[in-house]
């Protein structure tokens, strides 16, 4: 799974402005990439403008897939990668990021050529690899691991000392028979009592 | 500056109190030393400054009437020296009953059949703590040879570096009370049921340890891990009472176990006197430990008022020969507490007691119990019964109506009977009648001279019977049985050979 592009736009006044990009086209031909790079930023300044605010979707298109959040406060974030990368996943970046864009740049500063986001591309690398960089899976995987771990020490906790099988065993054979004499006297000696 | 600490009662548990004076019975009826019976009284004046002072005080014996006398005493003394101090009737316990141990001798000389009551005529039990081998209560030691020690339950685990080590005879204490919640469930069942509920609870446990399967969330999993301490000690305790069980049980089955089981109740049932002299004799003749014999020589001289002379003779002789001579001073002792005496005339006023106070009873449900007769598999404990005269319903309707109905049958028992209400100034005090709501009526039961586990056990069991109406609290001076009772008043010396033993 891949993540093809991000870009921040801002949504103001109708008008859809490209303030911050950054594209990963390795995996396609050096020649491709200019009319590639082209496309994805076309194609991403389309979903932003139909992307109303506070709403999120994802569009998908051939081997593509679109993902879109537009915040209330003027800002779209819009990630094209392949259709295998994972939504939650996708959408939580393009929140972190907006985040971190909204935190950085205030309002006024919203020009188009002067900023400068280097985070975006380390975001772009580093969550080529959704598992890693994703808290909540990493925390869901940690999880797994933890219950087996957990899992393997209960097992040899009870594992030590007597065994249950043995004790139910062992309970099973006590038995004491105490009440036979009275009865057994009673039979034979009905007739007699001793004053 | 020098005081005295009073040591009084020593709680065991929240329903039994003991002075643990262990000598009570020699010095009160063989001695004629009465200092205990000061003691006793020096305690329960404690309780009535704590809480009020007795309503009512009933019992049976002269000694029991002599703790009477002293605790009035006791209390015209206090309202001399401190004017001030007032001491009014209490509002939560409605009766004192002492109970002299010399009314009732038969009791602690049967053997004992309630779990707890098996244990302290195996293996004694001194302070609600009893020692036992360690490997009835640890993993074999072979198991744990490699590897970490195991838990805290053994104490004689080797350095993990040795090979398989030799089996420790060393000994562990273990502690008996109602905090072991495995051993409050068995301490007062018959022996016969034990096996079944360790049975059960062994299974549930097991139950309860593969719900680890179930946990698959992590609150699941987090609630298990709680669980599991407890899981734990559960099991800890599981396997220390399989263990003690099994030990018991060894004793059980051995015919020489099942052969004075049978002699003993066939005498309190009154059944086939000659036979038990038989197999009394064979017991001598293969030197079982004196003071088994001397529990059913005793016990047959009680129910039937004495031996006759021939017989009290012969086994006279025998015991002399077979033991040792310094067991005539022993012989004599029981003489001059009129438990082996030659019989006289053949009244015997016990078998009215027995039918009176239905001492026996044929169908006995150990599972589920109707009567305190199931502490001894068919005989009821005749201190209980006489509890039980006490505080049972009368016919017109009023509970607590001391002695009345049953006169005859205390004339029978040796001892003075005697039920006084304590007045508070000149005003009478009237027992309560129990309103609904209300908190339950608390009887005080003081035994003079010991009492036994399955006394205790009997005496549980009617208090779960009055629907919570009325709580028991059970004092004594001493917790005893049959054998610690016998030795106090034994002849000792350095024997090779026959030495007194257990049970």
């Amino acid at each position: 799974m891949k993540i093809y592009s991000l870009t921040i736009f801002s949504t103001e006044n109708d008008a859809v402005v490209n303030l911050a990009g950054e594209h990963d086209l390795s995996g396609f031909g050096f020649f491709q990439r200019n009319s590639v790079q082209e496309f994805l930023t076309f194609f991403s300044k389309t979903v932003a403008e139909r992307t109303k605010p506070g709403q999120r979707q994802s569009v998908e298109e051939n081997n593509y897939v679109f993902y879109a959040y537009s915040r209330t406060e003027g800002l779209a974030g819009i990630m094209i990668c392949d259709n295998e990368y994972p939504q939650r996943v996708a959408f939580s970046l393009l929140n972190k990021i907006l985040d971190e864009f909204l935190i950085k740049f205030p309002r006024d500063k919203w020009i188009p050529q002067s900023i400068v986001f280097p985070e975006l591309k380390n975001y772009l690398i580093k969550y080529q690899d959704p598992k890693q960089a994703d808290q909540i899976v990493k925390v869901q995987t940690q999880l797994d691991e933890t219950k087996l771990v957990m899992n393997k020490t209960i097992e040899t906790l009870l594992q030590r000392g007597e065994k249950l099988e043995d004790l139910i065993d062992r309970s099973q054979e006590i038995s004491f028979q105490s009440k036979a004499f009275y009865k057994q006297a009673k039979k034979t000696n009905s007739c007699c009592s001793i004053s | 500056m020098i005081g005295e600490y009073h040591l009084d009662f020593i709680p065991f548990e929240d329903d039994l109190l003991s002075l643990e004076l262990d000598y009570t019975f020699k010095e009160l009826y063989l001695d004629g030393d009465y200092t205990s019976i000061y003691y006793a009284a020096r305690a329960l004046m404690k309780l009535q400054t704590l809480f009020g002072l007795f309503p009512r005080v009933l019992g049976k014996g002269d000694c029991a009437k002599h703790l009477a006398d002293m605790l009035l005493r006791m209390r015209r003394e206090v309202a001399v020296d401190d004017p001030s101090s007032t001491l009014v009737v209490s509002q939560n316990i409605d009766s004192l009953i002492i109970i002299d141990r010399s009314v009732d001798l038969i009791t602690p000389l049967c053997t004992q059949l309630t779990y707890e009551g098996l244990i302290d005529e195996v293996f004694s039990i001194r302070a609600s703590h009893v020692e036992v081998d360690s490997s009835i209560v640890g993993p074999a030691p072979q198991k744990s040879a490699v590897g970490a020690p195991t838990s805290t339950s053994t104490t004689t685990t080797t350095t993990p570096s040795q090979p398989p080590p030799q089996p420790q005879a060393k000994k562990k204490k273990i502690a008996l009370n109602s905090g072991d919640k495995l051993f409050a469930q068995l301490r007062d069942m018959n022996f016969a049921v034990v096996g079944s509920v360790l049975n059960r609870v062994a299974k549930r446990i097991n139950d309860d340890y593969e719900g680890r399967h179930q946990a698959k969330t992590v609150a699941q999993i987090r609630e298990f891990i709680n669980k599991l301490g407890g899981l734990q000690s559960e099991h800890q305790s599981l396997r220390t009472h399989t263990g003690i069980a099994e030990e018991i049980m060894g004793v059980t089955v051995t015919p020489e176990f099942n052969k004075s089981l049978e002699v003993q109740q066939n005498l309190v049932a009154g059944v086939d006197v000659n036979t038990q002299n038989d197999c009394i004799e064979e017991m001598i003749n293969r030197q079982v430990p004196l003071v088994q014999v001397l529990r059913l020589l005793s016990l047959q001289s009680l129910v039937n008022g004495g031996l006759k002379q021939k017989n009290f003779e012969f086994f006279k002789k025998e015991i002399l020969q077979t033991y040792g001579f310094e067991h005539l001073q022993t012989l004599l002792n029981l003489e001059k507490l009129n438990m082996f005496v030659k019989q006289v005339s053949t009244r015997n006023p016990y078998a009215n007691i027995r039918k009176s106070l239905r001492l026996i009873v044929d169908e006995v449900e150990e599972n589920n119990p109707h009567d305190i007769s199931y502490v001894y598999s068919g005989y009821a404990p005749l201190s209980v019964r006489l509890l039980q005269c006490v505080v049972t319903k009368g016919d017109n309707g009023i509970r607590n109506n001391g002695w009345k109905g049953y006169e005859d049958v205390l004339r029978m028992l040796p001892g003075k009977t005697f039920d006084e209400v304590q007045r508070k100034e000149d005003s009478v005090i009237r027992p309560k009648r129990l309103i609904q709501g209300q908190q339950p009526r608390v009887t005080l039961i003081f035994f003079l001279g010991g009492c036994t586990y399955t006394e205790i056990s009997a005496i549980r069991f009617l208090a779960q019977q009055d629907d919570g109406q009325r709580e028991f609290v059970i004092a004594t001076t001493q917790i005893t049985n049959g054998n610690s009772l016998l030795n106090s008043i034994m002849q000792k010396t350095e024997h090779p050979g026959v030495t007194a033993g257990t049970l």
